[in-house]
C-alpha cells in the first residue's frame, strides 16, 4: 500500500515523499511505542522481566548459576555484548556440568516473541505448550526481557 | 521519485518536521498507529483527501510492513 | 540439527512434519506447531488488512 500512496502524493504534486516501506510491523517489533486502543493494553514487551540475567557464552557454567541464584532465578539468557540472544538455560540446562562454558550448556536458538504480542496469545501458547518464560526480542534479535508465564497470568488477572 | 527510508531516517525526518501518515484502512489505523500519525486510508488519498496536508513539508507514508 | 532417525512431529496447525516444535523446542510436544503457524497465530491479534497489503 504505501508504494501506491507515495507515487500517488507526488502525482498531486507533494514534492518531497518517503516511504517507509519496512511499516509498523517494523516499528512495533523494534519495542517502539504506538498510540491507539492497542496501545492501551500491556504486551509482552512490557510486561517482560528486564532484569533478567544474561551471560557470556564463555563464562563458566558453575559460576553464571551461583551468580543467578543469588539473585533469586532459574532462567539465564545467554547474549553477545550486542545483547543479542544466542541461548537459553533453564533449569535442566543449569543443572549440567559446572565446568562447561555457557556455550555448551545452553539450548541454543531459542524461539523468540516480539514485544507487541498480545498477552491474550502469550498466555495460551506458555500454557499449551507448559512454558514457564519465554525471552521476548526485537526485530534485531536483541533482548528486550524474559515473559514469565506467572506475571501474564497476574496481569491477565487484572482484567 | 518516492524515497524509500527505513525506521532511524524516519526519525530524524520527522524530528525535521515532516509529516506521518497510515494508509491503512480502519480499523488498523486505530488500534495501533505510530506517535503522530495522521490517518489518510490509501483509497482516500486525492486531491479533496490530502487537503490537511502541508504540501511545504515533506511527507512520509507508511502501511503494515514490505508484504 | 535434527537426526533422521527421531520420530517428527506433525504441526497442529498445517499438518507438515516438523523437526521439532517451534515454541518451545521440546520433543514430543502435545500441541506442536511449525514456526510459519506460530507466527501467523501470533500475529493474529495484531491485525492486518489483507494477505496481500502491499
Amino acid at each position: 500500500m504505501s508504494p501506491r500512496a507515495a507515487w500517488r502524493l507526488e502525482t498531486l504534486g507533494f514534492g518531497e515523499v518517503y516511504d517507509y516501506i519496512d511499516g509498523k510491523v517494523d516499528w512495533m517489533a523494534a519495542g517502539l511505542p504506538t498510540e491507539g486502543t492497542n496501545a492501551q493494553h500491556p504486551r509482552a514487551g512490557d510486561i517482560a522481566r528486564k532484569d533478567v540475567p544474561t551471560a557470556g557464552l564463555q563464562e563458566k557454567l558453575g559460576d553464571v548459576k551461583a551468580r543467578v541464584e543469588v539473585q533469586g532465578w532459574d532462567a539465564v539468557v545467554a547474549v553477545n555484548d550486542q545483547r543479542v540472544v544466542l541461548g537459553l538455560l533453564r533449569a535442566k540446562e543449569l543443572a549440567g556440568d559446572p565446568e562447561q562454558p555457557i556455550e555448551k550448556a545452553m539450548r541454543p536458538g531459542p524461539s523468540t516473541f516480539r514485544p507487541y504480542v498480545s498477552l491474550h496469545e502469550m498466555l495460551h501458547f506458555m500454557v499449551d505448550h507448559k512454558l514457564d518464560s519465554a525471552p521476548v526480542t526485537t526485530s534485531d534479535g536483541r533482548l528486550v526481557g524474559l515473559l514469565l508465564q506467572k506475571d501474564v497470568a497476574a496481569e491477565m488477572e487484572k482484567k | 521519485m518516492p524515497r524509500e527510508i527505513r525506521r532511524e531516517e524516519v526519525r530524524k525526518v520527522v524530528a525535521s518536521g515532516a509529516q506521518l501518515v497510515e494508509v491503512l484502512p480502519s480499523p488498523e489505523y486505530e488500534e495501533d498507529h505510530l506517535p503522530g500519525a495522521i490517518h489518510i486510508p490509501l483509497r482516500k488519498i486525492d486531491s479533496q483527501g490530502v487537503e490537511l496536508l502541508d504540501r511545504k513539508r515533506a511527507v512520509i507514508v507508511y502501511c503494515w510492513d514490505t508484504a | 540439527m535434527a537426526d533422521s532417525a527421531e520420530t517428527k512431529e506433525r504441526c497442529k496447525g498445517c499438518e507438515r512434519e516438523i523437526d521439532i516444535c517451534a515454541f518451545c523446542q521440546e520433543p514430543g510436544c502435545a500441541a506442536a506447531i511449525c514456526y510459519g503457524c506460530q507466527n501467523r497465530e501470533l500475529r493474529q491479534t495484531v491485525p492486518q488488512p489483507h494477505a496481500h497489503g502491499g
